[in-house]
């Protein structure tokens, strides 16, 4: 029990020092989080929409598909984005394994079901009036979906957190086709994991608290996007 | 803008909403269109506005086929007309955004004196910083129609639009919308289950029931010349009786009324309120069908009184003014005499 | 019809420029050895080389310690990449890496018999040891390691805690079974006392720790853990526990210049001695034999 207590006071020192590695490893976790859930909501808030406004047969049975990979393995989403990047495979020769970048695709591919789904909840959640009602105003197509969707951007910032929670904390992809190289694509999951595999007891608990706390903050803020309905 | 459907025909999940309906409007007409709850008066509004397409017809937007339009040509068309439905949704703003929002979509930015204007006109003034979402039904009314017109359409669809709001503030927006046509110039179309609403505002009247239309003219005549037995029952008339026609008679429960035509079988004939006279001795034989009457009993209002009457087996309903109730001493249990030409008989297929 | 690909295209490219984030290099050590010699500033280089090594010579630190000399001389970036052998072979055999570092003489000789290396050099060695708890209660402490296994399998109640990841210890477990004239697939399903940890070097002593068991490990990585674990050298010494490390440049090689660069900076005479002095200021005793040029 004292040894994990003192590891506890090593982790926080390391944490408000300001250690360069914990630093380093946080900034770019963050900017990878941030770059996918980005990329995921520009690719996939238009398509949510698509989908939502559409109306053909099987569109049920493709929204429940949607719903099911909410919670893809994400050594799953990681092992076909390996598949696809490794140079015997289709897009082998953009070299684009073991980099961020890499890191960036498969989460993206993670979170897509997640975006799409809340996505489409978030547009049936509001009047269903209100379609009409801008569309008889004489709005265009795209714009009667900017508009549902500012009328449902509590929940679509919700989407977003959601999927930004998802992926800051997943660890499968990240190591699967980053490969936790020291420097380049260590992230905080994929540094943690090392470091409870090798017994560094203080440096794992450093970044899992950093980790907690961001975890903690887009929970926090999920909740008060929900509070504030319009 | 001249509206025009052709055989239109609409269904949802195989139950038929609109059936072989055909319509016109003309270019600065005001139409009510009316008919029960859930006979397909708000479908019809919205195929044609092109938010809903028929399953087959044509839908005529001055002289152009528009059913099948898609994509952009279905948005400008569309710009030309404005609806305002049943429960307006307000966006979530303020009343000025929301009035803003249609020329917004189009690419137009209003100066702050068109947005007083229209502001103005629908009794809205000061109130453009309100959050929309806290108005009265009646207020949230008043910007919807606000919101459509501002935007200059030559065709206005209004779905209902005095169903949310209360008694007291229905006679302003119903002189609202009838200023705001005459003053534009638009051509309406309003879906209405209030026949005060089509008698005041409108200049032709089409009847709606369970899909099909029943009949489509100028106001006067479908009110006062109703085509068919739902039209008449529907607009609420009174005196419709069941007969059995022989040759110029028609014959029900004890009574033989002379009618004006020749007919056969059975059907319905309506004997309108007001054609009948009361009078305490029979009269002379130049009116055709005279028969001794119970009362049973009046409404008064201070208008007119209605005598509800009792003749051979039948209820009658008989409209007479304050003066004559008093004037004749009309009052319960009255034995009197009620007249009517034959002529004033209608016959109802 | 074309402004359908306007808003497409306009997010790719956003997707090119963001995902280039996070892409700056850091401090590239984050393992316990300090950076010896001298302190190098991180720089973005435009040349990459993938190296592929196994877990138990990467938790040892040697590479984090070597890293920065060999990105400097060479001006290149290393990427470490750590896995078990067989893992690490597979990247190799995609072509995803351009050097391996493994320790399966067997092994690398089919590896580059089947054509996907070019040559092997042991640059390194060290001792395969059998450790466990301190009061060794099956009694074989210091005995012929097949011996030693064969005694753990009639015995059958100490634990015996193995790699289970077809790694470079785990081939030479499972060598020491058939030294044994044991079948391993006997023994794998002769009881509970067989655990297959199915994790690197650290895991497995970790659980060798916990349940009081015995387990192979490297001499390197052993004497990295020690201080947290209870666990002695039972058996420390035999031929047959000589392990091997060899530097593998991959035939097709992204880089087969600078894998080449990386065979000759192991084998030079100056991080010979670098690799023959490592760790014995902190742990007392050589952690590596260099052995560039000889025949292992």
């Amino acid at each position: 029990m004292d040894k994990l207590a003192e590891a506890f006071v090593i982790a926080l020192r390391l944490i408000f020092t300001g250690d360069p590695v914990v630093m380093e490893i946080t900034l770019r976790t963050l900017t990878v989080s941030a770059s996918s859930t980005v990329i995921a909501c520009l690719i996939f808030i238009p398509l949510g929409c698509v989908l939502h406004f559409a109306r053909f047969p099987g569109r049920g049975f493709l929204i429940g598909t949607i719903q099911a990979f909410y919670s893809m393995p994400t050594v799953f989403a990681g092992l076909l984005i390996f598949l696809l990047l490794s140079r015997t495979g289709p897009l082998g020769e953009l070299r684009l394994l073991f980099t961020t970048r890499a890191i960036v695709i498969a989460q993206v591919f993670l979170v897509a079901p997640v975006i799409l789904g809340l996505i489409i909840s978030a547009l049936k959640g509001v009047d269903g009036q209100a379609a009409d009602t801008v569309r008889a105003l004489g709005a265009s197509p795209m714009q009667t979906a900017g508009v549902l969707l500012f009328e449902a951007r509590f929940a679509v910032l919700s989407a977003f957190l959601m999927g930004f929670g998802r992926v800051i904390s997943e660890v499968g992809a990240a190591m699967m086709v980053g490969g936790n190289i020291a420097g380049r694509t260590r992230t905080l999951t994929t540094a943690i994991s090392l470091g409870i595999g090798r017994g560094e007891v203080a440096e794992s608990i450093a970044l899992g608290i950093i980790l907690m706390t961001l975890a903690l903050l887009v929970s926090f803020m999920v909740h008060l996007s929900g509070l504030r309905k319009a | 803008m001249r509206l025009e459907l052709r055989n239109v025909y609409r269904a949802f999940g195989g139950k038929r909403v609109l059936s072989d309906v055909s319509l016109t409007v003309e270019q600065g007409d005001f139409c009510a269109l009316i008919g029960p709850t859930g006979c397909g008066k708000t479908t019809l509004l919205r195929i044609s506005d092109l938010l809903d397409t028929p399953d087959s017809g044509r839908v005529l937007l001055d002289g152009v086929d528009c059913a099948g339009c898609r994509g952009r040509g279905r948005t400008m068309i569309r710009r030309r007309a404005s609806m305002v439905m049943q429960r307006p949704f307000m966006l979530s703003g303020t009343v000025e955004k929301n009035i803003r929002f249609g020329p917004g979509v189009r690419g137009k930015r209003l100066t702050g004196d068109e947005v007083a204007e229209v502001l103005a006109a629908t009794g809205l003034t000061g109130m453009e910083g309100r959050n929309a979402r806290t108005l009265s039904g009646g207020e949230m009314q008043k910007v919807a129609i606000a919101r459509a017109v501002v935007t200059k359409p030559e065709l206005l669809f209004l779905d209902e639009p005095f169903n949310s709001v209360d008694q007291g503030a229905k006679p302003e927006l119903r002189t609202l919308v009838g200023r705001l046509h005459r003053e534009m110039g638009m051509t309406v179309l309003m879906a209405t289950h209030d026949l005060a609403d089509a008698l005041a505002l409108s200049n032709r009247t089409a009847v709606l029931s369970d899909g099909r239309l029943m009949q489509a003219g100028e106001t006067g005549p479908v009110f006062g010349n109703p085509a068919n037995l739902f039209v008449a029952s529907f607009i609420g008339m009174k005196n419709i009786i069941p007969v059995a026609f022989e040759n110029q008679e028609a014959v029900a429960g004890e009574l033989n009324i002379h009618i004006a035509e020749k007919a056969e079988g059975n059907g319905f004939i309506h004997i309108p309120p007001e054609v009948i006279t009361i009078s305490l001795e029979r009269p002379d034989s130049s009116q055709r069908n005279a028969f001794n009457a119970l009362i049973t009993h009046i409404e008064e209002t201070p208008m007119y009184d209605t005598v509800h009457l009792r003749t051979g087996g039948l209820a009658l309903q008989a409209v007479v003014t304050p003066q004559s109730t008093g004037h004749l001493g009309l009052q319960r249990n009255s034995r009197v005499w009620i007249s009517f030409k034959a002529t004033s008989v209608r016959i109802l297929a | 019809m074309l402004s359908w690909f306007r808003y497409p295209s306009l997010v790719i490219c956003l997707a090119l420029l963001f995902s280039g984030c996070g892409e700056q290099p850091g401090p590239a050590v984050s393992d316990p050895a300090p950076v010896e010699p001298g302190v190098y500033p991180p720089r973005e280089r435009a040349e990459r080389l993938l190296i592929a090594t196994t877990t138990s010579l990467y938790d040892t630190g040697l590479w984090a310690y070597m890293e920065p000399m060999f990105e400097e001389m060479y001006s290149v970036e290393l990427d470490i990449l750590y896995a078990g052998t067989g893992k690490a072979m597979e990247w190799g055999m995609r072509g995803d890496v351009d050097v391996i570092v493994v320790h399966d003489r067997a092994r690398e000789e089919a590896f580059i018999a089947d054509g996907y290396g070019i040559s092997r050099t042991p640059f390194a060695y060290n001792f395969f040891v059998i450790v466990g708890p301190p009061a060794d209660p099956a009694g074989i402490r210091d005995i012929e390691p097949q011996l030693a296994f064969t005694v753990l399998y009639e015995n059958a109640t100490v634990p015996f805690i193995s790699r289970g990841d077809e790694s470079g210890t785990h081939a030479q477990e499972k060598r020491l079974w058939g030294a044994a004239c044991l079948d391993y697939d006997t023994v794998r399903a002769s009881g509970a006392w067989y655990v297959e940890a199915a994790a690197g070097m650290g895991p497995t002593l970790n659980m060798a720790n916990e349940m009081g068991g015995y387990a192979l490990a490297d001499i390197a990585t052993f004497l990295a853990y020690q201080g947290d674990v209870d666990l002695e050298i039972i058996i420390g010494s035999g031929d047959a526990m000589r392990n091997v490390y060899a530097v593998i440049p991959l035939s097709n090689a992204r880089n087969p210049e600078m894998a080449g660069n990386m065979v000759n900076f192991l084998t030079s005479s100056e991080v010979q001695e670098l690799i023959g002095a490592y760790g014995v200021v902190e742990w007392g005793r050589q952690l590596f034999t260099p052995c560039a040029g000889q025949e292992l």
